[in-house]
Protein backbone atom coordinates (compact mmCIF):
# COMPACT_ATOMS: atom_id res chain seq x y z
CA UNK A 1 0.00 0.00 0.00
CA UNK A 2 2.81 2.18 0.53
CA UNK A 3 4.29 1.92 -2.86
CA UNK A 4 0.64 2.32 -4.50
CA UNK A 5 0.01 5.76 -2.32
CA UNK A 6 3.65 6.76 -3.36
CA UNK A 7 3.00 6.18 -6.84
CA UNK A 8 -0.48 7.69 -6.65
CA UNK A 9 1.07 10.63 -5.61
CA UNK A 10 3.93 10.30 -8.75
CA UNK A 11 1.17 10.07 -11.13
CA UNK A 12 3.05 7.12 -12.97
CA UNK A 13 0.00 4.99 -12.03
CA UNK A 14 -2.79 5.49 -14.14
CA UNK A 15 -5.83 7.36 -12.35
CA UNK A 16 -8.15 4.74 -13.79
CA UNK A 17 -5.95 1.34 -12.05
CA UNK A 18 -7.78 0.25 -8.82
CA UNK A 19 -6.05 -1.19 -6.52
CA UNK A 20 -7.77 -2.09 -3.05
CA UNK A 21 -6.45 -2.89 0.64
CA UNK A 22 -3.60 -5.21 1.63
CA UNK A 23 -2.47 -5.61 -2.02
CA UNK A 24 1.54 -6.55 -1.90
CA UNK A 25 3.51 -6.15 -4.88
CA UNK A 26 7.48 -7.11 -4.74
CA UNK A 27 9.41 -5.56 -7.48
CA UNK A 28 6.81 -2.60 -8.41
CA UNK A 29 9.01 -1.57 -11.13
CA UNK A 30 8.69 -4.56 -13.18
CA UNK A 31 4.92 -4.42 -12.69
CA UNK A 32 3.55 -3.26 -16.34
CA UNK A 33 -0.32 -2.11 -15.81
CA UNK A 34 -2.37 -0.74 -18.15
CA UNK A 35 -5.79 1.51 -18.04
CA UNK A 36 -9.10 0.73 -16.09
CA UNK A 37 -7.52 -2.59 -14.00
CA UNK A 38 -8.60 -3.47 -10.42
CA UNK A 39 -7.26 -5.60 -8.32
CA UNK A 40 -8.92 -7.13 -4.95
CA UNK A 41 -7.78 -7.55 -1.80
CA UNK A 42 -4.92 -9.17 0.16
CA UNK A 43 -3.53 -10.09 -3.78
CA UNK A 44 -0.09 -10.91 -3.46
CA UNK A 45 1.92 -9.82 -7.06
CA UNK A 46 5.19 -11.08 -7.10
CA UNK A 47 7.31 -9.20 -9.87
CA UNK A 48 10.42 -10.38 -10.18
CA UNK A 49 10.73 -12.13 -13.08
CA UNK A 50 8.38 -9.29 -14.80
CA UNK A 51 4.09 -9.21 -14.94
CA UNK A 52 2.49 -7.47 -17.28
CA UNK A 53 -1.39 -7.04 -17.04
CA UNK A 54 -3.60 -5.90 -20.08
CA UNK A 55 -6.06 -3.00 -20.11
CA UNK A 56 -9.39 -3.20 -18.47
CA UNK A 57 -8.60 -6.56 -16.81
CA UNK A 58 -10.02 -7.63 -13.17
CA UNK A 59 -8.63 -9.25 -10.67
CA UNK A 60 -10.52 -10.69 -7.54
CA UNK A 61 -9.43 -11.02 -4.06
CA UNK A 62 -6.57 -12.96 -2.99
CA UNK A 63 -5.25 -13.97 -6.39
CA UNK A 64 -1.47 -14.92 -6.45
CA UNK A 65 0.84 -14.48 -9.40
CA UNK A 66 4.55 -15.34 -9.57
CA UNK A 67 6.99 -14.47 -12.13
CA UNK A 68 10.27 -16.76 -10.98
CA UNK A 69 10.95 -20.09 -10.05
CA UNK A 70 14.04 -21.94 -8.40
CA UNK A 71 16.02 -23.98 -9.84
CA UNK A 72 14.99 -26.92 -8.03
CA UNK A 73 17.19 -29.51 -9.93
CA UNK A 74 20.35 -28.52 -9.03
CA UNK A 75 23.08 -30.45 -8.23
CA UNK A 76 24.45 -28.12 -5.35
CA UNK A 77 22.34 -28.10 -2.57
CA UNK A 78 18.30 -28.67 -1.19
CA UNK A 79 15.75 -27.74 -1.75
CA UNK A 80 16.91 -25.42 -4.66
CA UNK A 81 20.04 -23.17 -5.11
CA UNK A 82 20.88 -19.18 -5.73
CA UNK A 83 19.74 -18.97 -8.97
CA UNK A 84 16.24 -16.77 -9.49
CA UNK A 85 14.71 -17.62 -13.15
CA UNK A 86 12.78 -15.13 -14.27
CA UNK A 87 9.76 -16.39 -15.98
CA UNK A 88 7.63 -13.25 -17.32
CA UNK A 89 3.89 -13.47 -16.56
CA UNK A 90 1.35 -12.24 -19.73
CA UNK A 91 -2.40 -10.99 -18.70
CA UNK A 92 -4.11 -10.30 -21.51
CA UNK A 93 -7.13 -7.08 -21.94
CA UNK A 94 -10.21 -8.00 -20.89
CA UNK A 95 -9.01 -10.73 -18.44
CA UNK A 96 -11.12 -11.68 -15.71
CA UNK A 97 -9.08 -13.87 -12.70
CA UNK A 98 -11.64 -15.00 -9.93
CA UNK A 99 -10.99 -15.34 -6.33
CA UNK A 100 -7.81 -17.26 -4.78
CA UNK A 101 -6.41 -18.36 -7.80
CA UNK A 102 -3.18 -18.55 -8.66
CA UNK A 103 -1.22 -18.03 -11.68
CA UNK A 104 1.82 -19.68 -12.02
CA UNK A 105 5.49 -18.28 -13.65
CA UNK A 106 5.64 -18.10 -17.17
CA UNK A 107 2.46 -18.71 -18.56
CA UNK A 108 -0.19 -16.29 -20.50
CA UNK A 109 -3.41 -15.68 -20.36
CA UNK A 110 -5.48 -14.51 -23.52
CA UNK A 111 -7.54 -11.79 -24.31
CA UNK A 112 -10.96 -12.19 -22.51
CA UNK A 113 -10.13 -15.29 -21.29
CA UNK A 114 -11.80 -16.43 -17.57
CA UNK A 115 -9.82 -18.05 -14.82
CA UNK A 116 -12.80 -19.29 -12.47
CA UNK A 117 -12.25 -19.58 -8.65
CA UNK A 118 -9.70 -21.13 -6.78
CA UNK A 119 -7.91 -21.93 -10.00
CA UNK A 120 -4.20 -23.14 -10.32
CA UNK A 121 -2.91 -21.85 -13.92
CA UNK A 122 0.03 -23.89 -14.92
CA UNK A 123 0.07 -23.70 -18.49
CA UNK A 124 -0.63 -20.89 -21.31
CA UNK A 125 -5.00 -20.03 -21.61
CA UNK A 126 -5.67 -19.38 -24.90
CA UNK A 127 -7.92 -16.14 -25.42
CA UNK A 128 -11.76 -16.17 -24.80
CA UNK A 129 -11.33 -19.18 -22.99
CA UNK A 130 -12.89 -20.52 -19.40
CA UNK A 131 -10.87 -22.32 -17.18
CA UNK A 132 -10.98 -23.80 -13.89
CA UNK A 133 -9.52 -26.32 -11.11
CA UNK A 134 -6.15 -27.13 -10.32
CA UNK A 135 -4.17 -27.58 -12.49
CA UNK A 136 -6.41 -25.43 -14.44
CA UNK A 137 -8.40 -26.95 -17.78
CA UNK A 138 -10.58 -24.97 -20.37
CA UNK A 139 -14.24 -26.24 -19.52
CA UNK A 140 -15.89 -23.20 -21.88
CA UNK A 141 -15.40 -20.37 -24.69
CA UNK A 142 -16.80 -17.17 -24.91
CA UNK A 143 -19.09 -16.01 -27.87
CA UNK A 144 -15.86 -15.36 -30.07
CA UNK A 145 -17.72 -12.74 -32.32
CA UNK A 146 -19.63 -11.33 -29.64
CA UNK A 147 -16.58 -10.81 -27.17
CA UNK A 148 -14.65 -9.66 -30.22
CA UNK A 149 -17.45 -6.66 -30.85
CA UNK A 150 -16.99 -5.60 -27.47
CA UNK A 151 -13.66 -5.74 -27.19
CA UNK A 152 -13.93 -3.09 -30.37
CA UNK A 153 -15.78 -1.20 -28.63
CA UNK A 154 -14.26 -0.75 -25.47
CA UNK A 155 -17.14 -2.04 -23.45
CA UNK A 156 -15.65 -2.95 -20.21
CA UNK A 157 -17.09 -3.36 -16.77
CA UNK A 158 -14.37 -1.30 -15.12
CA UNK A 159 -15.39 1.66 -17.77
CA UNK A 160 -19.42 1.22 -18.35
CA UNK A 161 -19.56 1.32 -13.99
CA UNK A 162 -16.86 4.23 -14.09
CA UNK A 163 -15.11 2.12 -11.27
CA UNK A 164 -12.54 4.78 -10.05
CA UNK A 165 -9.70 4.57 -6.88
CA UNK A 166 -11.84 6.89 -5.01
CA UNK A 167 -14.71 4.67 -5.32
CA UNK A 168 -13.25 2.06 -3.25
CA UNK B 1 10.74 -17.86 10.20
CA UNK B 2 8.69 -14.81 8.66
CA UNK B 3 6.30 -13.22 9.83
CA UNK B 4 2.30 -13.35 10.81
CA UNK B 5 2.96 -17.43 11.04
CA UNK B 6 -0.14 -19.00 12.78
CA UNK B 7 1.31 -22.00 14.93
CA UNK B 8 -0.95 -23.76 17.30
CA UNK B 9 -0.63 -27.19 19.07
CA UNK B 10 2.22 -27.89 21.30
CA UNK B 11 3.49 -31.11 19.09
CA UNK B 12 5.41 -28.98 16.27
CA UNK B 13 8.89 -30.21 15.87
CA UNK B 14 11.33 -28.13 13.48
CA UNK B 15 14.93 -28.95 12.54
CA UNK B 16 17.89 -26.61 11.86
CA UNK B 17 18.13 -24.58 8.33
CA UNK B 18 14.34 -24.37 8.41
CA UNK B 19 12.57 -21.24 6.26
CA UNK B 20 9.06 -20.99 6.91
CA UNK B 21 7.76 -18.45 4.77
CA UNK B 22 4.85 -15.73 5.72
CA UNK B 23 1.03 -16.22 6.69
CA UNK B 24 2.35 -20.08 6.97
CA UNK B 25 -0.71 -22.30 9.09
CA UNK B 26 0.73 -25.04 11.26
CA UNK B 27 -1.91 -26.65 13.43
CA UNK B 28 0.38 -29.23 14.93
CA UNK B 29 -2.06 -30.62 17.87
CA UNK B 30 -0.85 -34.18 16.19
CA UNK B 31 2.22 -33.67 15.90
CA UNK B 32 4.29 -32.44 12.72
CA UNK B 33 7.94 -32.95 12.35
CA UNK B 34 9.81 -31.08 9.36
CA UNK B 35 13.21 -32.19 8.62
CA UNK B 36 16.71 -30.02 8.26
CA UNK B 37 16.79 -27.48 5.38
CA UNK B 38 13.21 -27.34 4.18
CA UNK B 39 12.25 -24.76 3.26
CA UNK B 40 7.63 -23.51 3.12
CA UNK B 41 6.91 -20.85 0.93
CA UNK B 42 4.32 -18.15 1.51
CA UNK B 43 0.85 -19.47 2.93
CA UNK B 44 1.41 -22.81 3.48
CA UNK B 45 -1.24 -24.84 5.49
CA UNK B 46 -0.55 -27.99 7.71
CA UNK B 47 -3.04 -29.75 9.63
CA UNK B 48 -2.15 -32.91 11.82
CA UNK B 49 -5.22 -33.97 13.81
CA UNK B 50 -8.70 -35.16 12.00
CA UNK B 51 -11.84 -35.15 14.14
CA UNK B 52 -13.89 -38.46 14.01
CA UNK B 53 -17.11 -37.33 11.52
CA UNK B 54 -17.78 -41.17 11.32
CA UNK B 55 -20.26 -41.94 13.72
CA UNK B 56 -19.92 -39.03 15.78
CA UNK B 57 -21.51 -37.89 19.06
CA UNK B 58 -22.12 -34.88 17.67
CA UNK B 59 -22.49 -33.04 14.35
CA UNK B 60 -20.67 -32.56 12.29
CA UNK B 61 -17.91 -34.27 14.45
CA UNK B 62 -17.57 -34.68 17.99
CA UNK B 63 -14.41 -33.82 20.49
CA UNK B 64 -12.39 -36.51 19.62
CA UNK B 65 -9.43 -35.52 17.12
CA UNK B 66 -7.44 -38.84 15.92
CA UNK B 67 -3.86 -37.52 15.87
CA UNK B 68 -2.14 -38.16 12.22
CA UNK B 69 1.05 -36.39 12.50
CA UNK B 70 2.53 -35.07 9.50
CA UNK B 71 6.36 -36.14 8.79
CA UNK B 72 8.35 -33.65 6.17
CA UNK B 73 12.02 -35.21 5.12
CA UNK B 74 15.08 -33.50 4.97
CA UNK B 75 15.33 -30.62 1.95
CA UNK B 76 11.70 -30.29 0.90
CA UNK B 77 10.27 -27.03 -0.94
CA UNK B 78 7.07 -26.95 -0.68
CA UNK B 79 5.59 -24.01 -2.96
CA UNK B 80 3.27 -21.65 -2.49
CA UNK B 81 -0.33 -21.82 -0.82
CA UNK B 82 0.10 -25.67 -0.40
CA UNK B 83 -1.75 -27.91 1.86
CA UNK B 84 -0.62 -30.51 3.37
CA UNK B 85 -3.63 -33.14 5.09
CA UNK B 86 -3.16 -34.85 8.06
CA UNK B 87 -1.35 -38.62 8.11
CA UNK B 88 1.40 -37.94 5.05
CA UNK B 89 5.05 -38.57 5.21
CA UNK B 90 6.27 -35.92 2.45
CA UNK B 91 10.19 -38.05 1.12
CA UNK B 92 13.52 -36.22 1.30
CA UNK B 93 13.75 -33.87 -1.52
CA UNK B 94 10.59 -33.38 -2.72
CA UNK B 95 9.17 -30.51 -4.33
CA UNK B 96 5.53 -29.55 -3.98
CA UNK B 97 4.02 -27.05 -6.36
CA UNK B 98 2.06 -24.19 -5.97
CA UNK B 99 -1.47 -24.80 -4.88
CA UNK B 100 -1.31 -28.27 -4.77
CA UNK B 101 -3.30 -30.29 -2.02
CA UNK B 102 -1.15 -33.16 -0.68
CA UNK B 103 -3.47 -35.71 0.08
CA UNK B 104 -1.23 -39.09 0.20
CA UNK B 105 2.30 -39.82 0.73
CA UNK B 106 4.87 -38.18 -1.44
CA UNK B 107 8.01 -40.41 -2.27
CA UNK B 108 11.45 -38.88 -1.90
CA UNK B 109 12.50 -36.96 -5.11
CA UNK B 110 8.92 -36.49 -6.36
CA UNK B 111 7.82 -33.42 -8.17
CA UNK B 112 3.89 -33.14 -6.85
CA UNK B 113 1.19 -30.70 -8.37
CA UNK B 114 -2.56 -30.15 -8.07
CA UNK B 115 -5.39 -31.12 -6.28
CA UNK B 116 -5.58 -33.90 -5.52
CA UNK B 117 -1.59 -34.21 -5.62
CA UNK B 118 -0.24 -35.99 -8.77
CA UNK B 119 3.42 -36.98 -9.37
CA UNK B 120 4.48 -35.00 -12.39
CA UNK B 121 8.09 -35.73 -12.42
CA UNK B 122 11.00 -37.74 -10.56
CA UNK B 123 14.15 -36.23 -9.49
CA UNK B 124 17.62 -37.91 -9.42
CA UNK B 125 17.71 -39.92 -6.49
CA UNK B 126 21.11 -40.24 -6.36
CA UNK B 127 21.82 -36.60 -6.25
CA UNK B 128 19.68 -36.40 -3.11
CA UNK B 129 21.12 -38.91 -1.59
CA UNK B 130 24.57 -37.52 -1.72
CA UNK B 131 23.02 -33.68 -1.01
CA UNK B 132 21.68 -35.16 2.17
CA UNK B 133 24.65 -37.30 3.08
CA UNK B 134 26.56 -34.07 2.46
CA UNK B 135 24.79 -31.88 4.41
CA UNK B 136 23.86 -29.52 1.85
CA UNK B 137 21.24 -27.40 2.33
CA UNK B 138 20.07 -24.11 1.06
CA UNK B 139 18.80 -22.78 4.05
CA UNK B 140 22.58 -23.86 6.19
CA UNK B 141 23.74 -20.58 4.74
CA UNK B 142 21.17 -18.06 6.47
CA UNK B 143 23.13 -14.81 5.58
CA UNK B 144 23.37 -16.33 2.06
CA UNK B 145 19.66 -16.45 2.30
CA UNK B 146 19.52 -12.73 3.23
CA UNK B 147 21.39 -11.64 1.09
CA UNK B 148 19.65 -13.49 -1.91
CA UNK B 149 16.14 -11.81 -0.97
CA UNK B 150 17.74 -8.31 -0.95
CA UNK B 151 19.83 -9.22 -4.68
CA UNK B 152 16.59 -10.96 -6.12
CA UNK B 153 16.85 -8.18 -8.80
CA UNK B 154 19.68 -8.06 -9.72
CA UNK B 155 20.92 -11.48 -9.72
CA UNK B 156 18.10 -12.15 -12.83
CA UNK B 157 19.82 -9.51 -14.43
CA UNK B 158 22.98 -10.51 -14.21
CA UNK B 159 21.55 -14.00 -15.63
CA UNK B 160 20.07 -12.31 -18.55
CA UNK B 161 23.29 -10.50 -18.90
CA UNK B 162 25.22 -14.27 -19.06
CA UNK B 163 22.87 -16.00 -21.18
CA UNK B 164 22.84 -13.22 -23.28
CA UNK B 165 27.05 -13.61 -23.58
CA UNK B 166 25.95 -17.31 -24.30
CA UNK B 167 23.47 -16.65 -27.05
Amino acid sequence: MGWFRRRRRDKRLHPTVVLAEGVRIVFPERLLLGNHISIGRDGYLQARGGITIGDHSILGSRVVVLSHNHNYLTPTSLPYDEEEIGRPVVLGRYVWVGMGSMICPGTTVGDAAVVLMGSVVTKDVPPMAIVRGNPATVVGRRDEERTRALMEKERSFMVLHKCLPEDV
Amino acid sequence: MDLHIHLSGREIYVDDAVYIGPYCRLYGKGGIWIGAGTIFGPEVTVLSVMPAYEDPASLPFDAEFEPMPVRVGKGVWVGYGAMLCPGIHVGEGAVIGMGAVVTEDVPSGAVVGGNPARVLRMRDPEVIRSLVREDKFFGRDRARMLRRRRMGLQGIEQDERKKAKVE
